[in-house]
């Protein structure tokens, strides 16, 4: 299971609003009929943060170990889609690896 | 010293001693199975023996299939020199596409352009010239473009490069524009064609990634733009799959297709260093990578996952990891979480209790120091978590009332997490309704006067005061609180449901007290209240025998006139005796006020509409007089037509019919089951609880033993839930364990094994023991009689060493000698 902060792109400290408005923001991106798995997995990220209760006891009792893609997201998410240097392209091109 | 190495003998064997013919077939065979050495040693000797054309064309496909496996294994130079042998076969023999691939990929580009501006009269096939020409091309858009000026004019790589440069510099600098423009002018037959695909692919990537696959799926694998094609590809697959196909892409493969997916350096510099790791690291590698990004992770999360890492692995010496990785020791109270945390899916509810418990009490002193509401909210979270873990006080638990067992102890954490945080509605109402369970309804109103004090509008708060004042049988507040729920929530069929009840149950009450003008008066209300026909006509039904109460001949009379048919069917009989009993009304009154003959179910459809209502009686938890069961008792065995019910109908009815305990009625029910669907285990289970509902009394071994068999039927058509059912009838049925808890009497038994001297004989024990024994299995013998745990299990033990006849025999032996304690001596068979 994700970590539910870096699902919805929240930090640790994020508040009641916070939570909600992304949460909002995330279905409005991601809704059910484009990606069914990736909204279930922000449904779920809502509702094991939802509250500040809830907050409290998933530090507390979550003992679910970091995904790979948990600490990627956590050192650098994912960015608009960019374009590799002149070099790099080179590179590949010259069939080098 | 100089090594010898030992020359490889190939398949085909000395090939100088062997004959033509023999040679060219095993030439043949190991060309034909990719042996590419052995075809080529073959074919070079045999074209030693015979200069033929065949052979030669045939040893120009070994060196190529060899040279393509030698490139495959990265090792080019040594390619290059069987494709360079290939070329020397036949100088008229055209340069094969992975000799020029291998030029250009080796750096040889003179070589491959020197081939191009050679052929100036088209002597290569076209295909193969094209190929070399993208090869070339793509080295050029790689930097090596000083070549160019070696190619004649004319030639479409140097026609063409200057577009193409342009899109490349374009697409680089984000202008798409440009990019367009330049690829317009690449003609469709130019050796830039993957070039432009791969770049009309690039830009459509972030809007349309179905189209942008479409365009590279068109780009063959042997392309020179192929390594930029499968980057371009990763970089389209779904994160998941793009994790895992990237570990095994080259690396700027995945590189390229990192930065098209927005990944930033830092992002690909971490998936290189876990993907090191391996598939499934180690929770301490994890780990000190975790400390390697400290900075970037941030401490307290790195220090958390640490923690969770930790908790994964059960070894001791994981408890020094953080240390071990640059971290600090865990603290008194991250120790208690470790252990708390392992203790999480252990069963033992004290264990559970004390471990979180201990958290609590790390925490306590610092919020005294600190009075943080976020403290004080983990103290209450750490109290609650033993009961949310092991499911103390949910349903069906009811306090045991007993200071020192684990429930007791649970409510006092919970009762104490509330003054911790006292706003959370879901324990008031976990307490509330555990204490209910237990007719603690003091400490229940206790609760939910302070619930009540929080949300005084709460539907959940509201629904458990009704709750309450139903347990305490105060119906007219219940009914007040029912409608102040529907005056929230109108259409709360639940609490009207509830409320319908109340008022019936009140009725009832008055009705008992002699107050029929009350009661009626509450039939009146419940009817206003209840929406559906079913309960309304129930309603006015108990409202009409309410005239038997008042003594009003009218209403006798119209009921009379409703009842008194010749057929009147059970269903609307069982219907009259619910209402009856609803209101509190002796059933012999009813049958004596409107002279009812005795009932019974006068076809199929009326059996099965009265096994659906008293289903439905029993789901709604309403309790049957005596008088109305022993009514249905008499009817359901009379002449009932239990053989018309479907197979289904008739299971379920002899559950409906054990749920009343109507066993007469169910052994019935299930002898008719068992004659039309012959050995159906789940009938003869009906049948045999139904017979012994008060615990086996060894009427019949032959019914213990026909249980016993559908017992091993059940199992053999994996009728599992039906082969559980029969195991839990079985040992109930036990001396020591019987269904009255006490020890059942054996009558039958002589009293072998109370009386040491009653057996002499030379077996030691009388033949009809040693039948029952060797019948029915030692195992179950010693259960029927008693014996203790730990005999049954040497016993056991002993069947699986030695198998069951041996072991029977083992042990009676040991019975007949009186050399072994006598295990059965203590216990209280008849004398």
């Amino acid at each position: 299971m994700r970590d539910p902060y870096l699902v919805l792109g929240l930090s640790t400290d994020a508040d009641d609003d916070a939570v909600e408005r992304a949460y909002l923001e995330a279905i409005k991106r991601c809704p059910p009929e484009r990606d069914a798995a990736r909204f279930s997995a922000i449904r779920t990220a809502y509702e094991q943060l939802r509250t500040r209760r809830d907050r409290a006891a998933f530090d507390l009792f979550d003992t679910t170990p970091p995904a790979a893609i948990d600490i990627l997201d956590k050192i650098a998410p994912v960015g608009a889609p960019a374009r590799p240097e002149r070099s790099l392209l080179q590179t590949l091109l010259r069939g080098e690896s | 010293m100089t090594k010898k190495h030992k020359r490889r003998k190939g398949r085909v064997g000395g090939s100088h001693e062997i004959a033509t013919p023999i040679l060219t077939e095993r030439a043949q065979e190991a060309l034909d199975a990719q042996r590419w050495r052995d075809a080529i040693t073959a074919y070079k000797e045999l074209s030693k023996r015979e200069d033929r054309a065949d052979w030669r064309l045939r040893l120009a496909d070994a060196y190529a299939g060899r040279a393509g496996e030698l490139t495959e294994k990265g090792m080019l130079k040594e390619a290059l020199a069987i494709w360079e042998n290939r070329a020397a076969l036949d100088p008229q023999l055209p340069l094969a596409p992975g000799h020029a691939a291998l030029l250009v990929r080796l750096d040889r580009l003179d070589a491959a352009v020197a081939l191009l501006a050679e052929d100036g009269d088209g002597a290569l096939p076209r295909e193969q010239r094209e190929q070399i020409r993208a090869q070339l091309a793509a080295r050029i858009l790689g930097g090596d473009d000083a070549m160019l000026e070696r190619l004649p004019d004319d030639d479409p790589i140097r026609r063409h490069a200057a577009p193409a440069l342009t899109a490349l510099a374009g697409y680089c600098d984000g202008d798409d524009e440009a990019v367009r423009a330049a690829l317009a002018e690449i003609p469709f037959r130019s050796p830039y064609r993957d070039w432009a695909q791969i770049l009309k692919a690039l830009l459509l990537q972030p809007t349309a990634p179905a189209e942008a696959k479409a365009l590279l799926d068109r780009i063959d694998d042997d392309s020179g733009f192929a390594p930029l094609r499968r980057a371009a590809i990763l970089s389209l697959l779904p994160e998941h799959e793009f994790l895992g196909a990237a570990a095994t892409a080259k690396p700027a493969e995945h590189r390229v297709a990192a930065v098209l997916r927005g990944w930033p350096s830092e992002r690909i510099a971490v998936w290189q260093a876990l993907h090191a790791l391996g598939d499934d690291p180690p929770p301490k590698a994890l780990i000190c990578l975790l400390h390697q990004h400290q900075r970037v992770l941030g401490a307290d999360w790195v220090r958390r996952k640490s923690l969770s890492l930790i908790a994964s692995d059960r070894s001791p010496e994981s408890i020094h990891w953080l240390r071990e990785c640059g971290g600090k020791a865990p603290n008194h109270f991250e120790q208690a979480l470790l252990t708390a945390w392992r203790t999480d899916t252990n069963r033992d509810p004290w264990l559970l209790l004390e471990r979180w418990r201990d958290c609590a009490a790390f925490l306590e002193p610092q919020w005294h120091q600190r009075k943080d509401p976020d403290l004080a909210l983990r103290i209450a979270l750490l109290l609650r978590h033993a009961d949310a873990q092991g499911n103390m006080l949910g349903p069906p638990a009811q306090p045991s009332g007993h200071p020192e067992e684990f429930d007791t102890i649970a409510a006092e954490y919970l009762e104490a997490s509330l003054s911790w945080d006292p706003d959370d509605q879901a324990t008031y109402l976990r307490l509330i309704h555990f204490y209910r369970r237990g007719r603690q309804l003091k400490n229940a109103r206790r609760l939910l006067e302070q619930a009540q004090e929080r949300w005084p509008r709460d539907m959940g708060v509201l629904e458990a005061a009704m709750d309450i004042a139903l347990d305490a049988r105060s119906f007219k507040k219940a009914a007040g609180l029912a409608r102040r729920i529907l005056d929230i929530d109108p259409i709360n069929s639940g609490v009207r449901r509830r409320l319908v009840n109340a008022h019936l149950a009140h009725a009832r009450k008055q009705q008992t007290k002699g107050r029929g003008d009350l009661a009626r008066k509450e039939l009146a209300e419940a009817a206003s209240w209840a929406r559906d026909t079913t309960i309304s006509k129930r309603i006015a039904l108990m409202t009409a025998l309410l005239s038997i109460v008042d003594g009003d001949p009218d209403g006798v009379r119209a009921l009379r006139d409703q009842f008194q048919g010749q057929d009147i069917a059970l269903a609307d009989r069982l219907e009259l005796a619910l209402a009856a009993d609803a209101i509190g009304l002796w059933l012999g009154t009813v049958d004596n006020q409107l002279k009812l003959k005795k009932p019974k179910a006068r076809d199929r459809d009326d059996l099965a509409a009265t096994m659906t209502r008293l289903r439905s009686a029993r789901d709604d938890d309403l309790n049957l007089s005596d008088a109305t069961l022993k009514m249905l008792e008499a009817a359901l065995t009379s002449r009932t037509p239990w053989d018309q019910l479907s197979r289904v109908e008739l299971e379920a009815a002899c559950e409906t019919l054990a749920r009343h305990e109507l066993d007469r009625a169910r052994q019935q029910a299930a002898n008719a089951g068992r004659k039309r669907w012959r050995n159906e285990p789940i009938f003869e289970l009906h049948r045999f609880e139904a017979k012994y509902p008060d615990g086996f009394d060894y009427r019949s071994m032959k019914d213990l033993w026909g249980l016993e068999a559908a017992l091993d039927r059940a199992r053999a058509n994996g009728e599992m839930r039906t082969a559980i059912r029969i195991e839990e009838a079985l040992p109930a049925f036990g001396p020591r364990g019987g269904l009255g808890g006490g020890p059942i009497p054996v009558p039958s038994l002589p009293p072998i094994f109370a009386d040491d001297s009653a057996e002499d004989d030379d077996e030691g024990l009388p033949p009809d023991i040693v039948d029952i024994i060797r019948t029915i299995g030692i195992k179950r013998a010693l259960e029927i009689f008693g014996a203790p745990p730990e005999l049954i299990r040497s016993v056991k033990e002993i069947e699986r060493m030695m198998g069951p006849d041996a072991a029977t025999d083992m042990l009676l032996d040991l019975l007949g000698d009186g050399s072994t304690p006598n295990p059965f001596e203590d216990l209280p068979f008849p004398p």
